[in-house]
């Protein structure tokens, strides 16, 4: 089986998940309702491809018509969530995309970040720097900040690992509490951005130290749509030219709650196959064949509370034609970050 | 709980927060012997006070730095039984490192869930607006409180100013019956914000029936401009001044019906109010420094832990809780400007700022000096607002000088020359340790 036929055969496997999502969302979301006015059911493969995508201007736009913070995406009831915020992005515009979840939701994406923690190399029992912003999926998952403890919550990945984690801010100007608490903690690793880590070593600078002399072992890397692009493979070789042992990536989508990472073999990124219909497509939402550029087009297979359909992000992504040594199905991203 | 109880209560608990500290704390092993405490002879709550030294900040930076411990000795549990571990928010210096195990955030929750339903202000179903930090200790037992007492949450981005138009956008569309951990500041940009828009704030925040500011301490004319923006119906729940949040965590006071002040949960903590100057235990009524003692904390409990934050109890018989009360905190103990014989804090000043409308939102800066005979300020003024800056000046100085009986150089600043802690935090104190003969006063805008 060439891997052009392993992508279809995990399409194939899809296929239920697919029709079950599509009745959901056309049945509880207003905005799909109205989106998807003119399609009955997709019985047939063929039929998806008349699925239109969904784009984040008219996520937005929806607020027109709808009232509530989602724009009429909410599919469970509205006591029914856990937790709901912004999509903390400081470059988006106004007003901001909300995503919401249910616990259920939320057991989903921990378990799935188990795996792919784990697939980074990263062990039980390790210190951890997470940065990140209090309105968001990824931390709020991983450390205990909002998640509550057990008696009020499901597990975090810090639970469910037993990871020391200490959650940190990931805005810039917060490098200097990533410094003390580095000195303080050495932490094994640390999950951040690109522009934090530059200011941290701008601050590491000034007092005549390198990333290095932290002694990370791991740098994870986030990477999100409206990122500063910078081609991964040469971050990758500067930041172990600095003393780092391994960097990681981890493509991050938290409207749809997709964390795609690398895993030991850091060829291209894996993504949960269950949880997710992964497509490419053109411009238009055509789906392209496997090994093509397009852009990255996301199913949430999972989400009770706001999923999305055939979202099209703005990552240019190309299904790989070749296997991932791990085994697993994997995509690479292009555009500023090739 | 009667008093009596309480008494027996914490007195107990106090002996043996004691003991357990001493035999499983390096910090505290190391503190005490130094101090040269026989902790056998601690059997009393008199003893405590006199025989327990106040634990500072600084004594905890000692530690960490002669042993490169990150929690400074302080942790009483093997470090994999912390489930969270955060960092302060550096307000009073380097930042330091605190942790719950899950008993101890459980403990904190039930202070925080006892907090905002004996306030008689949240109920099941409310919905609820909040903005906390990544890292800041106080997210998971805002948590922890919501799902424990139904609310309906929605986390907004971490407050700033320059991000009020997607809170607005959120409380329009949204309509939360209450607003979390809202700066102070935030409470007065938000309707300036709004009118700035052409929106009638008292449309736009109608919904809202309780704000919980955290940061810093509300003056009274703060509160009056809530009410006067927001609406007289608004409730205010004042949680500030927490400087010391790993320790007063524990001590949030609640609202209640009968008295002035808040209570404090007895059970959980120990308060005391000392002189921070000398350590003397102060009566009732007196202002000083809030000391702490964790009374059931098991992690990385804080014995007689000076908070630097100033308060006073109060002496009340309240007919609802034997529990101790505790006044509204006005400042810190480091930001105390002494001109004259005279003592100055910030919240003085920003009493008086706020009785004028072109500085209302109370944007300012003490600056001390060595030898100062003056109480120096920077301040913001609001150029909407204001038709002539040096008359202001000049009326904002007599009245200073009225109030602190001290001259006054005041220069106007522009918003960005304050300083922040963190994005939500103003420095309202700075020490330039210059001798004021030669201070560069020269104006800046």
């Amino acid at each position: 089986m060439n891997m052009s036929e392993v992508w279809q055969e995990w399409q194939r496997m899809q296929w239920m998940s697919l029709q079950r999502q599509f009745l959901y969302v056309k049945h509880l979301s207003p905005f799909y309702r109205e989106k998807f006015r003119d399609i009955s059911d997709v019985r047939t493969p063929d039929d998806w491809r008349d699925v239109p995508v969904t784009r984040k201007q008219e996520l937005t736009a929806a607020y027109e018509n709808d009232p509530d913070i989602f724009g009429g995406r909410l599919c469970i009831r509205e006591k029914d969530l856990a937790y709901a915020h912004d999509i903390h992005d400081p470059y988006s515009p106004h007003p901001p995309l909300m995503v919401g979840y249910s616990l259920t939701d939320k057991e989903n994406v921990v378990r799935y970040l188990v795996d792919a923690f784990r697939a980074m190399d990263i062990a039980n029992g390790e210190v951890m720097q997470v940065q990140g912003f209090n309105n968001e999926a990824l931390s709020n998952f991983c450390i205990l900040n909002i998640s509550g403890t057990g008696s009020y919550s499901s597990p975090t990945v810090t639970d469910l690992m037993g990871l020391q984690t200490v959650g940190l801010d990931i805005s810039p100007r917060e490098a200097r509490r990533t410094y003390h608490t580095a000195k303080l903690l050495k932490p094994e690793t640390i999950l951040t951005n690109v522009r934090h880590l530059r200011a941290l070593q701008t601050l590491l600078e000034q007092h005549g130290e390198r990333l290095g002399d932290l002694r990370y072992q791991k740098v994870v890397l986030r990477i999100q749509e409206d990122d500063e692009e910078h081609p991964l493979a040469e971050t990758r070789q500067q930041l172990i030219r600095q003393g780092v042992d391994e960097v990681y990536y981890l493509l991050y989508v938290p409207e749809a709650l997709l964390f795609a990472t690398e895993c030991a073999y850091q060829d291209g990124f894996h993504f949960p196959e269950e949880e997710f219909f992964l497509e490419v497509t053109s411009e238009d939402g055509q789906a392209l064949p496997v090994g093509e550029w397009g852009t990255l087009t996301i199913t949430n297979l999972f989400h009770a509370a706001t999923p999305l359909l055939r979202y099209q992000t703005r990552f240019q992504a190309k299904l790989q034609p070749q296997p991932c040594r791990c085994g697993r199905l994997a995509f690479s991203i292009g555009g500023g970050f090739a | 709980m009667d008093a009596e109880t309480l008494h027996r209560w914490q007195e107990r608990q106090l002996i043996y927060q004691v003991n357990y500290v001493y035999e499983s704390s390096p910090f505290y092993k190391w503190f005490y012997q130094r101090h040269r405490v026989d902790i056998g002879k601690v059997t009393s709550m008199e003893q405590f006070q006199q025989r327990i030294p106040i634990v500072r900040k600084d004594d905890l930076r000692e530690y960490q730095e002669l042993t490169g411990d990150p929690y400074a000795g302080l942790c009483c549990v093997p470090r994999e039984q912390l489930v969270h571990t955060w960092v302060s928010s550096g307000t009073t210096g380097m930042p330091t490192l605190g942790g719950y195990t899950r008993e101890d955030m459980a403990i904190a929750i039930e202070v925080y869930a006892r907090n905002a339903y004996g306030s008689g202000l949240y109920r099941p179903g409310m919905r609820m607006l909040c903005s906390t930090a990544a890292w800041h200790w106080i997210s998971p037992l805002y948590w922890g409180m919501t799902r424990r007492l139904g609310l309906r949450p929605v986390v907004a981005s971490f407050q700033h100013p320059n991000r009020l138009e997607r809170l607005i956008w959120l409380m329009e569309r949204f309509q939360p019956e209450m607003l979390i951990s809202v700066s102070s500041e935030l409470t007065t940009l938000i309707p300036h914000k709004l009118m700035e828009m052409n929106l009638n704030p008292q449309n736009v925040l109608k919904y809202i029936q309780l704000v919980v500011p955290n940061g810093e301490p509300l003056t009274p004319e703060r509160k009056r401009l809530i009410k006067t923006y927001w609406g007289e119906h608004v409730q205010i729940q004042e949680t500030a001044g927490s400087g010391a949040g790993e320790s007063f965590a524990w001590a949030r006071t609640t609202l209640c019906p009968e008295h002035d002040g808040g209570h404090l949960w007895g059970d959980i903590i120990f308060p005391e109010i000392v002189d921070p100057d000398t350590g003397r235990v102060l009566p009732n009524g007196e202002w000083g420094e809030f000391v702490s003692t964790h009374l059931v904390t098991r992690g990385m409990p804080y014995i007689r832990f000076g908070t630097e934050d100033i308060s006073r109890l109060l002496d009340v018989a309240c007919p609802r809780l034997a529990h101790p009360v505790a006044d509204t905190i006005i400042g810190r103990t480091g930001w105390r400007a002494k001109v004259n014989g005279n003592t100055i804090v910030p919240f003085d000043v920003e009493v008086i700022l706020q009785r004028h409308k072109e500085t209302e939102k109370a944007q300012f800066c003490i600056r001390n000096y060595l030898n100062q005979r003056s109480l120096h300020l920077d301040v913001v003024y609001d150029e909407h607002r204001t038709a002539d800056p040096e008359e202001l000046r000049q009326r904002l100085i007599r009245e200073l000088r009225e109030a602190f009986g001290v001259d006054v150089k005041l220069r106007w600043v522009r918003e960005e020359d304050i300083p922040r802690h963190v994005h939500h935090k103003l420095i309202k104190f700075v020490h330039t340790k210059q001798d004021e003969s030669e201070a560069d006063i020269s104006e800046r805008s």
